[in-house]
């Protein structure tokens, strides 16, 4: 018997193979113009006394500049109950339409939209659901802070849709409580109410999150994550607040942003799925294939607020990036001119530490005016302290 | 009684062998031979006459043919001819011409060979069969008598049957050309070797032509029907002979068309992505076959899906044959003995598919001695031994896994894949027993695993396994048969447990069991029947949802179970109806019935299905029929040579396909589950028109040929947007009946020999889809035609071989073909306080064009045959030119704003280097 064998040593550069699962860079494909505008129709038809908004907006070329879509300006927006009731909405802004007339639950409704170039579009008829409460919790984990929503929907209320507006306080490292004044060439103290070192600052849900209960027991969803806020992250530095509001969805609807939600979030990783068409239950009523973005929903909504301070998630660091160089530096008599009046020092106090007092502690306005980061320092009319 | 019939045979050989000698060189020949090349004097000289003429092309290189001959002797017209040129010529009792440059060659034995010869042959007992290796040479000039010609005296023919095999390692030797010169008759050896030749009684000269490798010769006295064996080289790199030939060459010979056959020698010439040889690689290779990107485990033959290729490993059915989301295939190479791929002219056994079969076969162990290999590689190891375990069973084992874990550890700290693993492991095991020349058993177990994860919480895995048994019985010279039992699996798995209330487990199963019994049966010189069945048993757990720990609140749920009995019965005949045209045709008529227990849901009939319109549902027993589907498939092929050099061939086949995969990505994921035909979900059928075009160049050193096919499909199935396909008991609500064709055109051009050598091919071909305009729900680009994911009309393929030396051979590759088919967003639009981005009709654009090129050195150690040790370098560089082929352009919101990315899949040049030993 003969002994024979082979060993085969391979040498690879295993690192570049592992860029396999990486390997994107930023691409622009040439699209031939399309010029076709489509209409988008946004928004929700509360029942039982709420405010129904509805916004329209137009597509626009995927390299056009700035904002995506155009106001559609002038347009007849109607409500057209099944049994009884016809609610003309009233424009409210660029493409928003409002109504707050009571609407009764129990009968199916129908939107029209009649556009100011004749063009027409009316809804398939929405029969109104009314959502299930919820309530809000969240958890911390390896230093993230989780947020949750937790319902319980049945068998005819199985797909929820969720969004959501935050709201937190930030503050700024220094703060300035005089102002220079460049005729005088003295300082003005600044009054308590007019100070920049707090603000608060908002944003929106942007990520379409939908679940159905069907998939649980009892239909209970049990903690949903809406959002994670990340560690360090400015939002829970004070007090942070969550304002979600829950939608009931019928099937058709929930495929809709279904579809929206995978091609926004699923598209182009190795396994991903192929981009959906996705269905609307709005129509031209002319001519069926003039295409219309968007689907319209009736119910009643539900909406939780929930409150988290810095204490309830505590130890919590906030870094704020902005923030990071501030120092504070002292500005003589002599230099506030120079420094105060053309550089973009701002006076924090007045430097007393020897007697007598020698001048102004100062650092920048990027480092005392929380605005300058998008905040306002205006209390929201809601805002609860606790 | 043996001992001295032989001994009789040889003396009468003795006694003839010099009247020969003395006969053939005052044969006489005429003719005009002006200006002409010695290569075609010697073919002149061929046709005309019982002479054949073997001599290096190098010794008449240059040498003009100036004579005249009426009735010369033609050892006289040798003598003009060559004694200018210095060749001296030998003339043997089988016609045979040998020149030579040096010294005549003598054809005379020593004096006592015939004394030794018949003591070899007194030691065995096989009066027909090879005499074993120590007189291989004696082998080719002995004669051997085959058949009694006391049984059946009145007929004129014999059949001969036998098996050749590899004289190194007892291993079948496939596709060799089995022919004799001056007649007609041919046979090619099947997959286990065996040939049948009819040629009519007396005396030949068979010869045994391996594609590639060494050629065997057997004088023969044919009296009756009977058997020869023949053991062969197969490995042994031969010094380059030239024989003049007019015989027609297998692309020419064989009347299937749109047959690829991969060699492992050519399979291992390819450039290797991570060093490892790769089966599906190689077929990529292959003009008519396609894949959508670098990381998809699926392939697509002509314009057809992914899931409409049968693939086999010895016979069993692999369902995901890839590694690591289909970066390796999960085939071990070192195992492989060959690799077929019908794309047209599918055999009448094969079915259940609509495109194409991969059949690859494995080594079941040679029978001479234990060998083994492997490699060990920074990613993945491998090992195999072989070898005979008694004097009638061999054996072949080898196994693959990988440790290449480590590596993720060297991405950057935030990398989302840090946290990634990724392991694959397969085992193949074989035997092969055969207590005597009429009964082979085989016993072949395949099983292959990955598991990976993305992240610390969710792991994924999937695993085939497959064993099977089988059995070749030779019931006579003319009747084979072949008899399969075997049971394929198939599952995958995910585990997420990123929150205890949330964690669930979700799994997906599917097992076969398969019954065939396939024949072989020589009805006459001109036919030869292939008759059998095929049964497979399909048991699908199409999906399982269970609740992970104790805490979780996910449901159990699972989707119905399937089952489904598939019969089908065929016969086929390949018909020599002359010696230019041979047609294959056949029939298999396929049974598919749907079983239970199970429970079908009810709609009206003539209606969209939704939810809305479910009117009931019905329950079945367990083995009761739920429904049946039926109908014939047509197998033809016929070949029609127009001379030795030239064929036409044409085919028309159609297929039934009642497993299909339910995917919505454009590459194969391994999440992709499969599900049976039901009430609703019909039968993929399909069927395929193709005709070529052969012809070969320069003694068959170039092949070209050119075919042009066509295909129609019905009930494919794609989904309605946002269809959910997994947990789904509802599919049927969801799918979109849709049809689809495809056409082409593939030309090919081939060297065979020769320091440079490879193809080059271009494919000109569409594949298109259209939603069934009965369909009730969506309509995919309002009922337009629209190209499949994997339309991708040009193709161009080099592979090229160039031998610097016996010792450094290089190959390079390239590719080149239109971007595949991809929905790209055309406008943009707000929406839930985020922008977003409208589609354009599905597949309305193109992602950039492909090109890829790969360089690979081979510098081999020197050749002795017999040493103590081996070594080999392989070295190259995958995508030479380091273009990043976009895999998939996508576009995502970025802080509220739309951003496109491309994503490439090997962006950059991959550098490798093995290193080979062997002792």
């Amino acid at each position: 018997m003969a002994i024979s064998g082979n060993i085969t040593l391979f040498y690879i550069i295993g690192i570049l193979v592992l860029c396999n699962l990486g390997c994107r860079e930023p691409f622009s494909p040439e699209i031939s113009d399309f010029d076709q505008n489509i209409l988008v129709v946004e928004g929700y038809i509360e029942v039982g006394g709420g405010t129904t908004q509805i916004h329209l907006s137009s597509t626009s070329s995927l390299y056009a500049g700035g904002d995506a879509g155009f106001v559609v300006p002038q347009a007849e927006l109607t409500i057209r109950g099944e049994r009884e009731g016809s609610w003309p909405l009233q424009q409210v802004g660029y493409g928003a339409y409002e109504v707050s007339d009571y609407l009764p639950e129990d009968q199916s409704y129908i939107l029209s939209i009649n556009l100011a170039n004749g063009d027409s579009y009316r809804t398939d008829p929405i029969s109104p659901m009314r959502s299930p409460e919820f309530d809000l919790s969240f958890t911390k984990e390896a230093g993230d802070v989780q947020v949750y929503a937790n319902t319980r929907g049945d068998a005819q209320n199985q797909y929820f849709l969720w969004v959501f507006e935050e709201t937190w306080m930030y503050r700024t490292p220094h703060i300035s409580y005089y102002n220079y004044d460049e005729t005088r060439g003295g300082m003005v103290m600044i009054d308590r109410e007019d100070l920049t070192y707090l603000c608060w600052n908002f944003n929106r849900s942007r990520r379409i999150i939908l679940e159905s209960s069907a998939r649980y027991e009892d239909n209970r969803i049990f903690q949903k994550e809406l959002l994670t806020i990340d560690s360090l992250s400015e939002k829970l530095g004070i007090r942070y607040r969550i304002n979600a509001r829950q939608y009931v969805l019928d099937r058709e609807a929930y495929v809709f942003w279904e579809g929206l939600r995978r091609n926004s979030d699923d598209i182009g990783s190795i396994f991903s799925p192929l981009p959906s068409a996705v269905s609307s239950n709005i129509y031209h009523t002319q001519n069926a294939d003039i295409p219309v973005i968007g689907y319209i929903s009736a119910g009643l909504s539900r909406e939780k607020e929930m409150y988290i301070d810095r204490e309830a998630v505590s130890p919590w660091r906030t870094v704020i990036a902005d923030y990071q160089g501030c120092q504070i530096d002292t500005v003589s008599v002599a230099e506030y001119e120079e420094k105060f009046g053309r550089g973009n020092y701002v006076p924090l106090y007045e430097d007393c530490e020897t007697f007598p007092c020698s001048g102004y502690f100062a650092s920048t306005a990027g480092c005392t005016d929380c605005r300058l980061r998008g905040g306002t320092t205006t209390r929201p009319e809601d805002w609860q302290d606790d | 009684m043996t001992k001295f019939f032989l001994s009789g045979i040889f003396i009468f050989l003795s006694l003839t062998f010099q009247v020969f000698a003395r006969q053939t060189d005052q044969e006489r020949v005429s003719g005009i031979f002006s200006g002409l090349s010695f290569d075609r004097f010697a073919k002149m000289i061929e046709d005309q006459s019982a002479f054949r003429l073997y001599y290096l092309s190098e010794d008449v290189e240059g040498l003009v043919v100036n004579v005249n001959a009426y009735e010369s002797l033609i050892s006289d017209l040798l003598q003009e001819i060559l004694s200018p040129a210095g060749i001296y010529f030998t003339i043997d009792s089988q016609h045979r011409i040998f020149l030579s440059k040096e010294r005549p060659l003598s054809v005379n034995l020593r004096a006592d060979f015939f004394n030794r010869q018949k003591q070899d042959d007194a030691d065995s007992e096989n009066t027909a069969g090879d005499a074993g290796s120590k007189n291989r040479n004696f082998s080719k000039n002995r004669l051997w008598e085959v058949g009694d010609g006391s049984t059946r005296p009145e007929r004129a023919n014999g059949t001969i049957s036998g098996r050749v095999t590899s004289f190194e390692s007892g291993e079948p030797i496939i596709g060799a050309l089995v022919y004799t010169s001056g007649q007609e008759a041919r046979s090619i050896t099947d997959e286990s070797g065996n040939y049948v030749i009819t040629l009519p009684k007396g005396r030949h000269t068979l010869i045994f032509q391996n594609f590639g490798a060494y050629q065997e010769q057997r004088q023969i006295n044919l009296s009756g029907d009977g058997r020869l064996d023949v053991a062969m080289d197969d490995n042994i790199i031969s010094l380059s002979e030239v024989t003049v030939t007019s015989e027609k060459s297998a692309n020419i010979e064989r009347p299937e068309m749109g047959l690829a056959n991969i060699t492992v020698q050519s399979l291992k010439k390819l450039p290797a992505v991570l060093g490892e040889v790769d089966v599906l690689r190689a077929v990529l290779t292959l003009p008519g076959v396609k894949t959508v990107g670098e990381a998809s485990a699926g392939f697509n033959v002509r314009g057809g899906a992914a899931d409409q290729n049968l693939i086999l490993y010895n016979e069993a059915t692999v369902y995901n044959p890839t590694h690591l989301f289909g970066m390796f295939s999960a085939f071990n190479p070192d195992m492989i003995e060959s690799v077929d791929l019908y794309k047209a002219g599918i055999p009448v056994q094969f079915g259940g598919r609509l495109s194409s079969v991969l059949d690859v076969k494995s080594k079941f162990g040679n029978k001479e001695k234990i060998q083994g290999g492997g490699g060990i590689g920074l990613m993945t190891s491998r090992m195999y031994v072989e070898g005979p375990l008694s004097a009638n069973t061999s054996f072949a084992i080898g196994g693959r896994g990988t440790y290449s874990n480590w590596l993720f550890g060297f991405l950057d700290e935030d990398s989302e894949f840090r946290d990634s693993r990724a392991s694959f492991h397969d085992l193949n095991l074989n035997f092969k027993h055969s207590p005597d020349p009429n009964n082979e058993f085989r016993l072949s177990a395949y099983w292959s695993q990955d598991a990976f994860r993305f992240d610390r919480d969710t792991s994924f895995n999937y695993q085939n396994l497959n064993i099977n048994v089988g059995w070749t019985h030779y019931f006579n010279d003319k009747l084979e048969g072949h008899f399969h039992l075997g049971h394929d699996q198939y599952g995958f798995g995910i585990l997420s447990e990123q929150d205890p209330l949330n964690a669930f487990r979700f799994g997906f199963a599917m097992d076969q069991s398969s019954w065939k019994n396939h024949f072989t049966y020589e009805l006459s010189d001109k036919h030869r029947l292939s008759f059998g069945m095929n049964h497979l048993f399909y048991n699908l757990n199409p999906g399982k949802q269970t609740p992970q720990g104790p805490e979780s609140i996910v449901l159990n749920e699972r989707v119905n179970r399937e089952k489904a009995l598939e019969s089908a019965f065929y016969i086929g005949d390949e018909f020599e109806v002359n010696p230019k045209l041979l047609i294959n045709y056949g029939m298999r008529y396929v049974i598919y019935n749907y079983l239970g227990p199970n429970s079908i849901n009810e709609y009206p009939f003539n209606s969209i299905r939704t939810e809305d319109t479910k009117t009931g549902e019905s329950s079945y027993g367990a083995g009761e029929i739920i429904n049946t589907y039926h109908g014939p498939e047509i197998r033809i092929s016929a070949r029609y040579a127009i001379d030795n050099f030239t064929s036409v061939k044409a085919g028309f086949n159609t297929m039934r396909q009642h497993l299909h995969m339910l995917t919505n990505t454009a590459a194969i994921a391994p999440t992709d589950t499969w599900k049976l035909s039901d009430p609703y979900l019909m039968p993929q059928t399909g069927r395929q028109f193709a005709i070529g075009y052969f012809k070969n160049f320069k003694n068959n050193v170039i092949e070209t040929s050119a075919e042009v096919y066509y295909r129609n499909m019905q009930n494919l199935v794609d989904f309605r947007s946002g269809a959910t396909l997994i947990l789904n008991n509802d599919l049927e609500q969801d799918v979109l009946n849709t049809r689809g064709r495809a056409y082409g055109i593939e030309l090919m051009a081939k060297k065979t020999q020769g320091k440079l050598n490879g193809w080059i091919s271009y494919t000109y071909s569409r594949s298109l889809l259209q939603t069934n305009p009965e369909e009730w729900g969506e309509q995919v680009n309002s009922g337009k035609w629209y190209p499949s994911n994997f339309d991708q009309p040009h193709d161009i393929m080099l592979a090229g071989n160039f031998e610097f030396t016996k010792r450094i051979n290089t190959s390079l590759n390239a590719n080149y073909s239109t971007g595949r088919p991809i929905t790209y967003p055309v406008a943009k639009f707000n929406y839930n306080g985020s922008e977003r981005v409208f589609y354009s009709d599905r597949n309305a654009y193109r992602i950039l064009d492909y090109f890829r090129v790969d360089l690979s050195f081979n510098i081999e150690g020197n050749h002795k045959i017999r040493k103590l040790a081996h070594a080999s370098w392989s070295l190259g560089i995958y995508n030479i030119l380091g273009r990043a082929n976009p895999y998939s352009v996508y576009f995502s919101p970025v802080n509220g704003n739309i951003q496109g990315y491309q994503l490439s899949i090997f962006a950059r040049p991959i550098p490798f280097v093995t290193y080979n030993f062997r002792f």
